[in-house]
């Protein structure tokens, strides 16, 4: 006993050295309390009074990849150290995004509705050295007005939801839409997403019309789907209802047979636990296994962020986010996101490209987009989300 | 030797040519029906047999009197009596068994266990669990012994590299780089070089094992097909012929790689998603499994061109043939 505290030394200096052989890198997991996608919309009215509720964090996914990345050690020489940032509402972690604590991490998961996009893209560029990942916002718009190089997408856009349901419809020869929009801004960006959707393959849409969600007898034009879907023009129905509950309603109550699709129906999905090919179920199950409940999209976001991180620096042997940003928007990156393809990211706009997932309400992969019939001189997972020209970026160049 | 002495040499020995050619068996495990289909040499179907949930890899014992197949979902080995088609034992495995591998002395079975990331070494004779190896990356797979025994080379589909055990003491002593996402290995040349087949880079990296240096890394590419939709999963060898045969996936191809100086030779067309594949007849004939036709194509390799296709069960994954 008289030289325990030998062993003592002994055991720091052999982790010491050891923790010396790995080089360290230091990614943030920034979200907020005070999160209306996670508190309610999406949920089913059941769950959210269930005692069996839980709060589906996306930070559940980032956690897999960081024990995932421990596999790659022999080769990456490197530990991924990850830190929840948690913060209690939008100002707060705008507040962290401006202090200095951001150089304290290489990389920035985003897990935030982002607002004010200008302001927003101000902050990231004041931060150039850092890497940020969107990892569940969905809204076009950021993807047409940030273009910076320390900026990516792994979320797909609502282009690459509502393009995936647009191909489905004209492969169905349903081409007829009637356009439910819900009274949320959300709503309204999923909307109009679906209007460019059909514009670019040639489906017609009759008529939109504006529901809301409640019993008031006075407007049950707006909240009856008697009034709602009368009439005999359209074969499908597509409903933006980022609240979710009135969706649920609408398949099979509609007046006319209809395909419903949306936020009901035939609901497009970056991850679903129905997917069984390609290593999806090996990933379902690791992640199952760890955080007791099934992965969704957002997790499947956060996943593949940090992934492509180690990826890149498995292939570059280096963990400095300059050669990191060179190699994520360069040509060589195939990651393997367990949908099949080697995934990348497009151009300028930084958005991960890869298949989209349409569930149907039967919780089963109908269909992965995208189609067969659809297809890109380059890469056919370009018929999916905005093109180059339709950003901001070009005029940046 | 009088002249009948040699007649009859000649007669015995043509006939044991015959028995050569002439396969006995083909197997097919369908992963998606749990079943394994049996055809006969003239390729008709003599049995199903039902082996329970998602047989995959199937391997034969070195005396060829039984066949292993690994049942994934019920996380055993079903061993399979030749003579009389029926399964006679079962061996434990870990979880979610995939893809296997007899060591050369017929001693030892080495076992992916694909979701624990795990690979198990089983005493065939006992058939107890010698040894579990952990973190061999994530999503192990493809399982090699090297031609003496004495290393274990397995594929990691998550981590993109090909760890190296040690037989005798069970450590990782090397992991090599390759492709994205490696699916199979392969031993040729008399064990002096290992294929990789890498699913999403649509390629083949070769390693030289002496050096365990990268030799090349052969690329595929499909006259009016997308690279991406290259996607490359098992191989068959001739070592008569030296030639290698990769069945490309998604490409619904397979290609033909020459041994000695790796030039690809030719792409045959198959079914779809074409994954499993076996040499048969003289090494004249491909057999390869079509998962997304559940049928099999039986490819002549004089004429480099498939003659016939077989429905067997849903989504075959391997195919094994007794020569």
């Amino acid at each position: 006993m008289k030289f325990s505290y030998l062993y003592i030394i002994f055991f720091f200096l052999t982790n010491h050295l050891e923790a010396d052989d790995l080089k360290i890198y230091n990614i943030g997991f920034l979200d907020i309390k005070e999160d209306m996608r996670y508190l309610k919309w999406g949920i089913h009215p059941v769950d959210i009074r269930s005692k069996l509720n839980k709060e589906k964090r996306p930070i559940q996914g980032a956690l897999l990849a960081i024990e995932d990345s421990k596999k790659f050690t022999r080769l990456t020489k490197t530990k991924f150290l990850i830190e929840h940032i948690k913060k209690k509402n939008y100002e707060d972690a705008i507040n962290f995004l401006n202090s200095k604590n951001v150089k304290k991490f290489e990389t920035i998961l985003l897990d935030l509705n982002i607002q004010s996009l200008k302001y927003f893209k101000k902050i990231l560029k004041n931060n150039p050295k850092t890497i940020f990942f969107n990892i569940s916002d969905p809204n076009n718009d950021i993807r047409k007005n940030i273009c910076l190089d320390n900026f990516f997408n792994t979320y797909p856009s609502n282009a690459m939801y509502t393009d995936s349901i647009a191909q489905y419809l004209v492969k169905k020869k349903t081409q007829k839409s009637l356009l439910l929009t819900g009274p949320l801004v959300e709503d309204e960006k999923i909307s109009s997403s679906f209007k460019e959707s059909a514009r670019k393959f040639g489906i017609k849409i009759y008529k939109e019309k504006f529901f809301v969600n409640n019993n008031d007898p006075r407007v049950r034009d707006k909240n009856n789907l008697f009034y709602l879907t009368k009439g005999k023009k359209y074969n499908n129905v597509f409903i933006s209802d980022t609240d979710g509950e009135f969706a649920l309603g609408v398949p099979n109550a509609t007046m006319n047979p209809a395909i419903v699709s949306g936020s009901a129906g035939l609901i497009a999905k970056a991850w679903h636990w129905s997917y069984l090919r390609h290593g999806a179920p090996q990933l379902n199950g690791r992640f199952e296994r760890m955080n007791n409940r099934r992965m969704e999209s957002k997790d499947w976001a956060a996943w593949i962020s940090i992934k492509t991180i180690v990826e890149s620096v498995l292939r570059i042997q280096n963990i400095s986010n300059k050669n990191i940003i060179e190699y994520l928007k360069g040509p060589d990156l195939q990651v393997d996101g367990s949908k099949g393809i080697g995934l990348n990211f497009k151009k300028t706009t930084n958005q991960l490209r890869q298949t989209i997932l349409l569930i149907s309400s039967n919780n089963w992969t109908t269909k992965v987009a995208p189609l067969e019939e659809f297809t890109d001189s380059e890469n056919n997972l370009n018929t999916l989300g905005l093109s180059y020209n339709q950003t901001e970026c070009k005029l940046e160049e | 030797m009088k002249a009948y002495e040699i007649i009859i040499f000649i007669i015995l020995n043509f006939f044991i040519f015959l028995s050569t050619v002439q396969s006995k068996y083909i197997f097919v495990s369908n992963e998606n029906s749990d079943t394994i289909t049996v055809l006969n040499k003239d390729k008709k179907i003599i049995k199903t047999i039902k082996t329970g949930g998602r047989p995959r890899d199937m391997k034969f014992s070195l005396d060829k009197t039984l066949l292993y197949v690994v049942v994934s979902e019920e996380n055993h080995i079903a061993v399979i009596d030749i003579n009389s088609l029926k399964i006679i034992s079962y061996i434990k495995s870990g979880d979610d068994p995939e893809i296997f591998d007899i060591s050369p002395d017929g001693k030892l079975i080495a076992v992916s266990n694909e979701d624990d990331n795990e690979i198990t070494i089983i005493d065939v004779k006992t058939q107890d669990k010698l040894a579990t190896i952990e973190n061999v990356g994530v999503e192990p797979e493809g399982v090699n012994f090297s031609k003496n025994g004495e290393f274990i080379y397995v594929t990691s589909e998550g981590t993109n590299s090909v760890v190296i055990i040690n037989t005798k003491t069970r450590e990782i002593v090397n992991e090599i780089l390759v492709g994205n996402r490696p699916r199979r290995g392969l031993f040729i040349k008399d064990g002096n070089e290992y294929w990789v087949s890498n699913e999403l880079s649509g390629s083949v990296t070769i390693i030289d094992t002496n050096n365990l240096k990268i030799i090349k890394n052969l690329y595929f590419s499909v006259k009016g097909i997308r690279d991406q939709n290259i996607t490359p999963v098992d191989f068959a060898y001739s070592s008569k012929l030296d030639k290698i045969y990769v069945t490309l996936g998604s490409a619904n191809h397979v290609a033909v790689v020459n041994g000695s100086n790796y030039n690809i030779e030719k792409y045959i067309l198959a079914g779809s998603r074409v994954w499993g594949a076996a040499l048969t007849n003289n090494d004249e004939e491909l057999i390869v499994t079509n998962g997304n036709s559940d049928d099999i194509s039986i490819i002549d390799l004089i004429k480099q061109t498939a003659v016939s296709s077989i429905p067997v069960g849903k989504t075959p994954h391997t195919v094994r043939v007794m020569k």
